[in-house]
Parts: C-alpha cells; structure tokens; sequence
C-alpha cells in the first residue's frame, strides 16, 4: 500500500508564561491511501496538536516545530509556505472538528458556507456550486437539502450539524481527512449514524482518515490502525485487530482493562491506572510511564524507550520488548 | 402496582413526578413526565437517556433543588415537597448531588479546605480543630491528603477535583447521593478510578446512588437496576442484567446496540435509530418513541402505552407487550 502521510520525529513546543510545554515529543506514524488510521490517547497526550501540526493550523505566536518532517506525497509540509499551504488545505487535506455547535458560522446560511468554500477551491461558477453542494447534502444523509440550504445552523440538531461539516470537508474531495473527535459531542444513537457515515464514505470515496478519539469503543467499529499516544509521544501501533487481541505497551493494555464490556459482571473489579499522565512542562527523563506503569524496571526511570518491533505491523515503545529483557518479567505481562 | 424487587421497603419512593418549564408564548417545555420508581436502601440505580431526555431534572427535582409541577417523593414517609424550608435544611444533610462537570463547579477562589468546609460551616456541624480533622478525613476517604488543604482547584487535575467533589458531598454523612454524570467529563483512564472510588465507598458508608449518565457500559457496571428515559418518559426498568442482556422496548434495545464495542469485526446486529428526538416542546402523540420506531403502529400514535411489570421485576411502556 501506498503511503499518502508520514510523520518523522515531529516535536512541537508551546511557549508559556510558565516555560516551554513540550506538547508533543517526537511523534512517528504514517497513514496509507484509503485507511482509517486512530490516534487515540488522553486529553493532552497531543493527539490534537499532531493533527493541527498538519494542517499547519496552530498559533504561530506561540508554537515552534522543534523538529521533524511531515511528508505529504513526499513533500515536507512543515517547509510549506503559507501560500502554497493555503492550496493544500480544504483541496488536499481537511478537517472536521469535534464541536459541531462552535465550527460552523452561526450568522451565515449553510449552502452559503458550503458555497464559499467550493468557490474559493474550485474556481466554479455560482450556479455549479450550488448544485454541486445540495448533491454533498444529499451524500451526507441530510433530508430536504434545498430547504436545508436556506437555514442558519441553529436550525439544526447537534448531529445534522456534524453532518454539514463533514459535507463541508468533502467539498473539494480531499485525499485526506481528518477528524477530530467527530462524535464526542454527540449521543450514542446519533454517534451510530455519524460513524457508520464516515465509514461509508471513506470506502466510497477511497479518502484517508486520521480519526481522533479517546473511545476505544469507536476504534474497534470502524478503523483499520491504531496509534496509541501517551504525554506527547506514540507508545504502540498496530492493526487494530493486534491492538485489541494483543495489547502489548503496558498503557494499552491498561485502557483496554479500564473500559467496562456490556458483557462484564458488576462483581468483577473494574481495573483503573494510578495516577495521572506526568506534566509536559517538565516531562521525566525516562519512560513518560514510569510512574504509573506495573512494570516498571531500573532501566525505564533512566531512559526512555524507542519504538521497538514486535512484528512487522505492530510497534511498542517498551523495554520490557527490548531483545535483552528478561524473559521473566516479559512472562508476567503475559499474565496481565 | 409497583412491585417490590426486594423485599424491604423502599428507601426513596417517586410517585407520578413531572416538571414542566415555561417557553413563552404559553408553551411548555415537559421535561420529565409521570415519573415513578422506587430507591432501595444500599442500591445503585442508573439513569439513562439521551441528551434532553430529562435525566438531569430527574434528578435534581428528586433532591427538590427544583419544585416539581406535579407529584410526590417520599423520603422516610414524609413527601419531602411538602417540607418547610427549615426541615429541608435537615434533609439536606442526607441527600447529597455530585455534578457532572468538576472544573465549573467548584469555586475557583476557594482553597480545598473551605471547599470541604463550606458544608460544614454551614450546617454548624463541626468546629475548629474538629473540622480540620474532619476535612483531612474527608480528603483520605477520596484518595487526597493533607498536602492539598491550602491548594486551590486549578491545581488540580479533573479526576482530582471530581475527589474534591465527591468529598464535599460526602461531608454531612449523607444516606442518598444523586450522581449526576459524574465521569462524562474525566478520561477512561481515570473514569475507572472514580467509579472505583464511588463503589467502594458505597461499601463503605452504605450508601444509596442514584446514577445518572449516558454511557451504558459503565451504569451497567455499576448500577443494581436500570432506568431508561426518552423524552421525558420512562421507557424500561429492570435489573441491570436484565435490561442490557433482554431490552425489551425497541429504544432500549437500539440505545444498547448503538454502544461502540471495543472489539474489533464484532458480529453484533446494529439497530439503527432514523432520525432525532423530537422536541420536548411538541411531543409526538400517544408513544414518545414512535416516530423513530420501526415497530410503529396505529395505536402508538393513538395511545400512550401503559407502564407495565412484562416480566418479573421488569418495566416497559410498550404496546408491543401485553
């Protein structure tokens, strides 16, 4: 398969009037053409400044790419000018944002905003736009769409407004979406509906996904990898079937125990990770898990681990993987 | 009518509670309707529903934060809405809320220790070094300790300050705890701290819960019995085996199929629910449910269904049952 995105080694600083936050430390991933790829971790794992950092949209004021490469069909978007970016968002890349109630224009109609960004991508004439976008209305699932057009967003439910977004990403058949959080803000019943939109377009349009989201649940329906990020760095990857059968990064495995199964009795004890992820201002010169992790040894205090194959899909930033571990302790994890 | 899962007699009965709100226009906005179940001593019960469905004033009408429009609570045999403002003030020492959101409801300006305190100044229950003492037992009953008494909330982290919470509730030894969403806004990894937190002390100080949320993976791992509401109708009650492994309501069992499971290629049939609830302002007639049912009939249109036992111990509102 083609590789459509690869991120190298990506750090991004934010200043603050308390000192550097590094928010996220050395991020690698790459995403192929026509798969859902999740990026799953905690709130401030930098799950959304990775996905920002793509799309270049975060305040230059304050942020700073410490380093790396984030290569699009084998152009660095981080050397990108703003100019050239300008192309590349909406066209080639877009975004779908996890409020629905905050990312659309509440003073201008819903075909008007659809409208403006096919005419400023596409260079067509009024009349096609308007046509072209009541067709994306229909793609989307939304009844009525000429009578829809013609109505303020707050004339629309939490969910139909999550649909117009994703109309409005489409707008300009990107190669690759991104979605942050696309269902967090809705009920389940509506998440249903919206998930299983995603899915089907994706195959339709054969678009990649980058999907964000801190709900296991919504990995396992609908995406094909998984990236496991904990405080600022990526901890496991994998297909998602070896993710879930398999965890292996000692964090994983903890959010998967954590998570209660509709099949699960209320006697069993529901399993919960100690403490909380470390503070990113001054993170640990070790594992960033140290502190939490059941298997900690000498070694994960001092240094912190790189990304090591387990096989040839599934990585894991662990020393309990190393070639040298002992086997003891890698047969307890066995027994987790 | 309503008949008794457990033998002993309940702890907090609702009787027939709605509360309506005024839109304008002479409208009214029914937020919950008819509502009536009971509480046993020591038990769980969840509360679920989608946004809207009326949960949250469930909740709060039960404890009377807000006046119902119509209906009884009867705690320890007194209708608790026919108290004087005086005895509420009594009552507010055993029936306790946790809220949803731990960043906006505590107030940033206080430190832990009047935060913890607050309760207790205001119910003249302990003073001077015996509050202290009493803080610093609070804060160890949640997993804190004296190290954080000077500290304000946003030095906190979000399960922290939902420990914080959990101790201001806790502070007047309270017997009835509405828990209204506490872990929507927390991480998964730290929702299964509080909710182990919540368990245990239920253990520990024979507490009753009432659990109100939206993700029924989690009320199922810790609720007794079930309560699903749609627009502010009660729609099933049962057990919670009994509701998440037999729904019987089509929305019951939609909601239950809609719950992403984490296990990848699951054979799980997926019932999908068409459309939006409808606005509380208008109701559909008859059935609630009705214009996202696919079981719809005539008669749902016509008739309201009637709250009834299905199966032991099992409440639905359905006409498909009868």
């Amino acid at each position: 398969m083609k590789k459509l995105l690869e991120i190298k080694d990506l750090k991004v600083n934010f200043h603050t009037y308390l000192g550097e936050v590094q928010a996220v430390r050395g991020v690698s991933f790459h995403v192929n053409q026509g798969e859902i790829v999740a990026l799953v971790g905690e709130s401030g794992c930098g799950k959304s400044v990775t996905a920002k950092s793509i799309m270049k949209l975060l305040p230059t004021a304050f942020s700073h790419y410490k380093s790396g490469e984030i290569l699009y069909h084998s152009m660095d978007l981080l050397k990108v000018q703003e100019k050239e970016m300008e192309t590349i968002r909406g066209n080639e890349i877009s975004m779908i944002f996890q409020d629905p109630m905050t990312s659309l224009n509440p003073t201008s109609k819903i075909g008007e905003q659809i409208i403006e960004g096919l005419m400023k991508h596409k260079k067509v004439s009024k009349s096609e736009a308007y046509r072209k976008a009541k067709e994306l209305l229909e793609l989307v699932g939304i009844p009525q769409p000429e009578k829809r057009m013609n109505q303020y967003p707050h004339e629309f439910s939490g969910g139909m407004r999550q649909r117009v977004v994703i109309a409005m990403a489409l707008v300009c058949e990107p190669q690759l979406i991104i979605a942050d959080e696309p269902t967090t803000a809705l009920d389940v019943t509506i998440q249903a509906q919206i998930l299983k939109l995603i899915k089907d377009l994706q195959f339709k349009l054969n678009t990649s996904v980058i999907l964000i989201t801190h709900d296991l649940g919504v990995v396992a329906e609908i995406c094909d990898r998984v990236v496991v990020m904990y405080a600022g760095e990526v901890v496991e990857s994998g297909k998602v079937e070896e993710i879930f059968a398999n965890p292996s990064h000692p964090y994983t495995k903890g959010l998967m125990k954590s998570v209660p199964r509709l099949d699960m009795s209320r006697n069993e004890s529901l399993y919960s990770i100690v403490g909380s992820p470390p503070n990113l201002l001054h993170p640990p010169n070790g594992c960033a898990f140290y502190s939490r992790c059941e298997y900690a040894m000498k070694v994960c205090q001092k240094h912190s681990p790189n990304l090591m194959e387990i096989n040839t899909t599934q990585q894991t930033a662990c020393w309990l993987y190393h070639p040298m571990a002992n086997p003891v302790e890698k047969e307890s994890m066995g027994g987790m | 009518m309503y008949t008794l899962i457990k033998k002993d007699e309940p702890f907090i009965s609702i009787h027939h509670l709605s509360k309506y709100y005024h839109s304008g226009k002479g409208r009214q906005v029914k937020a919950v309707n008819n509502l009536s179940f009971d509480i046993y001593p020591g038990e769980t019960v969840g509360l679920v529903g989608e946004s809207g469905c009326g949960k949250s004033t469930a909740g709060k009408t039960i404890l009377r934060l807000h006046e119902p429009t119509r209906g009884e609570v009867f705690y320890k045999g007194r209708n608790i809405f026919d108290l004087s403002r005086k005895s509420l003030v009594g009552l507010r020492k055993e029936m306790q809320i946790i809220f949803q959101d731990p960043y906006s409801s505590l107030n940033p300006r206080m430190t832990v220790e009047d935060l913890i305190g607050e309760p207790l100044d205001i119910h003249k229950t302990h003073k001077g070094k015996q509050r202290k003492d009493r803080i610093i037992q609070l804060l160890e009953l949640v997993g804190l300790n004296h190290d954080h008494l000077n500290r304000y909330p946003h030095e906190f982290s979000g399960g922290q300050r939902q420990r914080i919470g959990i101790a201001r509730a806790l502070a007047l030894n309270p017997k009835f705890i509405v828990c209204d969403e506490p872990i929507s806004a927390l991480d998964v990894s730290i929702q299964a701290q509080i909710v182990n937190l919540l368990k245990e002390l239920q253990e520990k100080l024979g507490l009753t819960y009432l659990f109100i949320a939206h993700d029924l993976s989690m009320v199922k791992y810790i609720s007794d019995r079930i309560l699903v509401m749609y627009l502010g109708h009660m729609v099933e009650l049962a057990s919670s085996e009994a509701l998440c492994n037999d729904p019987l309501h089509p929305y019951s069992q939609a909601l239950l199929s809609a719950v992403p499971v984490p296990e990848p290629h699951s054979k799980r049939e997926k019932i999908e629910l068409n459309g939006e609830i409808p606005s509380p302002i208008d109701p559909p007639s008859g059935c609630v449910f009705r214009t996202r049912c696919k079981h719809a009939a005539s008669i749902c249109t016509e008739k309201q269904p009637e709250w009834k036992e299905v199966k032991k111990g099992h409440f639905t509102a359905c006409h498909l049952y009868k």
